[in-house]
């Protein structure tokens, strides 16, 4: 049997409610020849069931007992993938309907070291409230620097990988809780070119419950991110800056403002003129509540 | 007998309907029919919706182009379904959008809206009726901007069918017609979030003036009566024909408008501020005023 041209890997965990969307927003592609591989990662409220009312052979599910996280999900979903090319989708999100024949058009059109395709996406809270992320013009060109890869989200939704591409960079660590795709695609980056698509692909729903969990989760990431990949950064305080930012932003809003304040002092020594870090590290001061009302403020 | 029929008139663009009707079609709420209106094309429509494969799916044709207004009117006596909604050639929606407005309404009493993004260029623009979170609309909140979306429409279809239809005299505005008429026996809802991605060309080159000064006219003659109990709404609409006016350089018409406007409504400064410009007469005002006229009739930015 011959591959499909795209594998999309599904991880999930307990999220039936919202599942049948995300695979109904993939499924529904224009571009039809893909298999979706839905990766159940321990669940335990009926997810299987709602898979299976599914009635589509290019559906596969792949069950899992015990919760081994998302890169590990999404690694063991690669593994059984046959496609040269591979995306990825996250059960609360959705696809818009030509992601997939947008990029793959866009892959001819790239330039020949090309290995990853990301794009525009919309993030809707659940307040109604609309980000539209989109990206550079350096992005765009796939004239990438270490600026620009964290400035610009690399949600792994928006991907479209060549398989050989994330062999050679090795798939996501599964040792980091969270930015697992982030942290993946600075490996990419030293492999191939990345392109980003300055058209919506993907609408990024937000979900209320498990945000404090991300909190921690997203700090301890930072952490490793900052431990490993320190040095690539020397020769750009900038990044290393914003990255630090993050780190503190990231502490405050978790509670603990001592190590937000140090975190924000070690972006400032980088570049110390950077008026709103001032204000942050001002506010870091006035405890958790008095730091997310400065950041209720600004938004 | 289906809960929803969506109506999707078309003339030529074979070439989006996987979109416009493919998002209709892989909606979370599955208990629909799609009938796309064949507006007269010379494309062929009705191959494109046959190669959609999908059993819920058909297409009406028209033999003579009528325009929107006419397409949805002959679409509306095919339709079966309880609710009727509406989605535009090349236009997507986001797959909870049925779900959530079907969630929200209360029977044969209320239609609900929802939220829109606005494609200019590489920006997305947001429209939401009656702001981002779930809320209440009535008549006032609707009568004094003339704009709407029919793509964002959940409404009964025995009321559509009560109120008339689609007003096809209309070039221009048919739709917001239409609401007026609706927001007088229904109650409107909005479930305040963006679940429709549309495309806007802005065309300040084809811009139908004179259609869109024919249409203020006759809704505000058809709507007089409920007119002249707001006469907030009346003024800014007043304020609307008078841009309209400048525009077609009708500038003694436009200043008896503008009049009219700070009449009914002393406190608009805008309007005020028009008719002082207009003194200045008709090379003073227009240009740049024309663009944001065109902007704000046709995408009601």
């Amino acid at each position: 049997m011959t591959s499909p041209a795209v594998s999309v890997i599904l991880p999930t965990h307990n999220r039936a409610r919202l599942l049948s969307r995300a695979i109904r927003s993939v499924l529904s592609q224009t571009f039809r020849d893909l298999e979706l591989i839905v990766v159940d990662d321990g669940s335990t409220d009926g997810t299987e069931r709602v898979v299976k009312e599914f009635d589509d052979p290019r559906l596969i599910y792949l069950r899992r007992e015990g919760r081994k996280g998302v890169a590990a999900a999404r690694n063991a979903g690669v593994r059984a993938s046959r496609a040269p090319l591979i995306a990825f989708q996250d059960s609360d999100d959705e696809w818009l309907i030509e992601k997939l024949a947008l990029q793959l058009e866009a892959l001819k059109r790239a330039p020949a070291d090309t290995g990853l395709l990301c794009g525009a996406y919309l993030v809707l809270a659940a307040n109604g409230r609309i980000r539209y992320l989109r990206p550079t013009q350096a992005m765009q060109e796939g004239t990438w620097n270490p600026e620009t890869i964290f400035g610009f989200c690399f949600i792994a939704p928006t991907w479209l990988v060549k398989r050989e591409v994330l062999e050679r960079a090795g798939f996501f660590d599964e040792s980091l809780p969270n930015l697992e795709d982030w942290e993946c695609a600075f490996r990419l980056s030293r492999e191939c070119r990345i392109v980003a698509l300055d058209q919506p692909l993907v609408v990024k729903h937000g979900s209320p419950d498990g945000l404090n969990e991300a909190k921690s989760a997203r700090i301890r990431s930072l952490e490793m991110i900052l431990e490993r990949y320190g040095d690539w950064w020397a020769g750009s305080p900038h990044t290393l800056a914003r990255l630090y930012s993050e780190l503190g932003r990231c502490r405050c809003l978790a509670g603990d403002t001592r190590a937000g304040r140090v975190s924000f002092a070690n972006a400032l020594r980088l570049e110390p003129t950077a008026p709103k870090r001032w204000l942050h590290w001002l506010a870091a001061w006035s405890g958790r509540s008095g730091y997310a009302r400065l950041l209720a403020l600004r938004s | 007998m289906p809960e929803v029929t969506v109506i999707l008139p078309t003339y030529n663009r074979a070439d989006l309907l996987r979109r416009s009707a493919g998002s209709v079609l892989a909606q979370t709420f599955r208990d629909l029919e799609l009938i796309v209106v064949d507006d007269g094309s010379t494309d062929d429509i009705a191959g494109a919706v046959q190669a959609l494969g999908d059993p819920r799916v058909r297409c009406l044709r028209r033999d003579v182009r009528g325009g929107p207004a006419a397409a949805r009117n002959t679409a509306l006596k095919d339709a079966r379904g309880t609710y009727v909604a509406f989605q535009d050639s090349d236009d997507e929606w986001l797959l909870d959008k049925l779900d959530l407005q079907m969630a929200a309404t209360d029977g044969a009493h209320s239609m609900v809206l929802c939220g829109l993004l606005r494609r200019l260029g590489s920006r997305l623009r947001p429209y939401a009726p009656g702001g981002r979170k779930a809320a209440e609309l009535d008549f006032a909140d609707v009568a004094g901007h003339p704009i709407t979306y029919t793509q964002t429409w959940l409404v009964p279809r025995e009321a559509v069918i009560a109120a008339g239809g689609f007003d096809e005299r209309l070039r221009v505005w048919e739709d917001w017609e239409l609401l007026l008429r609706l927001a007088g026996r229904l109650r409107i809802r909005s479930v305040g979030m963006p679940l429709v991605l549309s495309e806007q060309a802005m065309d300040s080159v084809t811009h139908d003036n004179a259609a869109f000064l024919d249409a203020m006219a006759l809704v505000l003659d058809k709507h007089g009566a409920a007119l002249a109990r707001m006469p907030r709404q009346r003024a800014a609409l007043r304020h609307v024909q008078a841009r309209l006016q400048i525009n077609a350089g009708c500038m003694r018409e436009a200043r008896r408008l503008l009049i009219n406007a700070v009449a009914d409504d002393p406190r608009r400064l805008k309007s005020w501020g028009m008719l002082a410009a207009t003194a200045f007469g008709r090379g003073f005002v227009t240009g740049r005023l024309r663009q944001a006229t065109v902007r704000a009739v046709e995408t009601g930015r």
